[in-house]
């Protein structure tokens, strides 16, 4: 291939993966960020091949001089310096808004589910599901997975199942989401409104404003003494699962209470009841309760057989 | 190589030298500011750093937090083992021994709580003391005066939550200048700005959070018109306390109040209409 044709393809895509290269490690993990970087980056390997095609000799030349080896020397020394990660390369990784695909990540196999979520990179916590004898691999109930704070505010949803209809078979997770998706966007409206209105000054006086919406500043302990409790619920429904009571049982909500003083491995088994809405007439919106359970529901409590939490967390880095 | 390569290094080297040089000795005595979270909320510090300051920006930004997390610990009711929620859970609470902290806030509120009639108060039946209106404030003066005092810094800006105290003059050299912030939901009203020297401000309404103030006699939440309150007084403890007080009277009440009271307030109605008790400096 033509030498100019070579070189501007290695320019163009070195430009390309730079661009997506630095996106990668200062944003948080996006595919699309990192297929275009994945793939462009073997049409780099494909035209520096084309180009060590072009420049042999030359590059043959410089291989046998002892600058090739001092070189060759560093990026090792470099290398193996990353691999081991000495403290002032963690505290350079730690500038990474990127933690990677495994941050969050949702398996299922089977009738059993395995959950990923790695808030900081001290703090790693893992949700093994197992469905119980109700639990059909081949067409799985409806399920979300969320956290929430001791004031029973939704924080992260983890996990929810994609159908479409999982506003009703989902009720109780679907409105504390709605309430968090409410009250996060009027925050950022308010966030926006006061620094537009902080440009001429050099402080905004104000009522206290909402808390933040990060999850990590409510469920990872800045002070490993203290608790940080909250809470890991799941809402789980088999859409249509009729008996003599109802035409379509309820779904049922379980919760596991971590309280972080001593990071373990938690049985989250505790039903917590089937919701039950109510209207609000001052807001004129539904509202969302728990109930008890009793015995008109039936095999509904057979979707779920085990769950357990899993905390794995070391010292954050200074 | 080129035998002027060495010489251009050498120059390079040596620019770099003086610039580095220059901005460390204009870091030394330049305004610096920094910001965290505490309280369920934000906080940001605005200083001038001086020559004979021995701490760098890092170590006050530390005892600064430091500070704050002890107040934090001991007057946050959201965690089960602060002191006021211990101070809460016990029976008989003479014997309960409050740290000098939790006393000197109380103390504060049951004057203020005096001086309002009960518009202000921490007591809430069947849930013990809730200092969380107060305690901001109390946290924004404790800060103010770490720096005055102890670190002898004249120009500073403590903010946590919307309380700010003031001293000296920012970095153009002029007083402070701090703004009463408007929610989008009212964007039509332009938010009054005040210069504050040497003194404190603190601002009360339920924008951020509906039904949150409550009125300690009635347990009911105020029906006015009154879309914020906000007190201006030396102590940031006094004025953050005053301005929940204000807000519960309303705004024909709380103005009579702080007229009568020689307290500077501004109260902005939800039309947009600003009334001020006294001229704002």
């Amino acid at each position: 291939m033509k030498r100019n044709v070579v070189s501007l393809s290695i320019a163009v895509l070195f430009l390309s993966l730079a661009v997506t290269g630095v996106m990668g490690f200062f944003l948080p993990f996006n595919i699309l960020t990192v297929s275009v970087h994945a793939l462009l980056g073997f049409v780099f390997i494909g035209s520096i091949a084309l180009h060590l095609k072009n420049n042999f000799r030359q590059l043959k030349n410089y291989f046998t001089s002892k600058t090739a080896l001092l070189v060759i020397l560093c990026v090792a020394i470099l290398v193996a310096v990353i691999l081991i990660q000495p403290k002032p390369v963690l505290a350079i990784l730690g500038l990474s808004k990127n933690l990677g695909p495994a941050a969050d990540r949702f398996e299922l196999i089977d009738t059993k589910v395995v959950y990923n979520y790695t808030p900081a990179p001290h703090y790693k916590m893992r949700l093994d599901f197992k469905g119980g004898s109700a639990f059909d691999a081949d067409n799985p109930p409806h399920m979300a997975i969320w956290l929430e704070n001791t004031s029973r505010y939704h924080l992260k949803t983890l996990y929810h199942s994609k159908a479409s209809d999982v506003q009703n078979s989902l009720p109780y997770w679907h409105y504390k989401k709605s309430e968090y998706e409410k009250y996060k966007a009027e925050s950022e409206a308010a966030e926006k409104a006061g620094k537009k209105q902080a440009e001429d000054v050099d402080a905004l006086s104000s009522a206290t404003p909402n808390e933040s919406f990060d999850p990590a500043d409510y469920i990872v302990p800045k002070d490993p003494e203290k608790e940080t409790p909250y809470r890991l619920l799941i809402e789980i429904n088999a859409p249509r699962d009729k008996n003599e009571h109802y035409p379509d049982q309820p779904s049922l909500v379980y919760v596991v209470e971590v309280d972080n003083k001593n990071p373990r491995s938690y049985q989250v088994l505790d039903l917590v009841g089937y919701p039950e809405s109510e209207m609000d007439e001052e807001e004129g919106e539904l509202e969302w309760s728990l109930l008890y359970t009793d015995e008109t529901i039936t095999t509904a409590h057979d979707l779920f057989d085990s769950a357990l939490l899993h905390i794995e967390r070391s010292e954050p880095l200074k | 190589m080129s035998r002027k390569f060495p010489v251009i290094l050498t120059l390079l080297l040596v620019s770099v030298g003086v610039f580095v040089f220059i901005i460390v000795s204009q870091q030394k005595t330049a305004y610096q500011s920094f910001h965290g979270s505490i309280f369920g909320t934000s906080y940001q510090v605005q200083y001038r750093a001086h020559e004979q300051l021995n701490f760098d920006a890092e170590a006050i930004k530390a005892e600064v937090e430091k500070n704050l997390g002890r107040i934090d610990r001991i007057a946050s009711t959201w965690k089960a083992d602060s002191e006021i929620s211990c101070y809460n859970r016990t029976l008989v609470k003479d014997e309960f021994q409050l740290s000098p902290e939790l006393r000197e806030i109380i103390k504060h509120a049951e004057e203020i709580k005096a001086r309002t009639g009960g518009a202000f108060d921490i007591h809430h039946s069947g849930k013990g003391i809730d200092v969380s209106a107060i305690a901001k404030g109390y946290a924004v003066d404790r800060i103010a005066d770490y720096l005055y005092h102890e670190l002898k810094i004249a120009d500073c800006l403590v903010e946590i939550g919307g309380e700010v105290k003031a001293r000296g003059n920012n970095a153009k050299g002029k007083l402070w200048k701090v703004a009463i912030y408007i929610p989008p939901s009212h964007s039509h009203i332009k938010g009054p700005r005040v210069t504050l020297s040497n003194t404190s401000m603190a601002t009360s309404g339920q924008y951020f959070k509906e039904g949150h103030i409550r009125n300690a006699a009635t347990g009911n939440v105020p029906e006015h018109d009154l879309l914020s309150c906000t007190v201006i007084a030396p102590s940031n403890t006094d004025a953050d306390a005053l301005a929940t007080a204000l807000y519960v009277m309303g705004g024909e009440a709380g103005l009579a109040w702080a007229n009568q009271n020689e307290v500077e307030a501004i109260f902005i109605n939800n039309d947009g209409t600003v009334i001020e008790s006294m001229e704002p400096r």
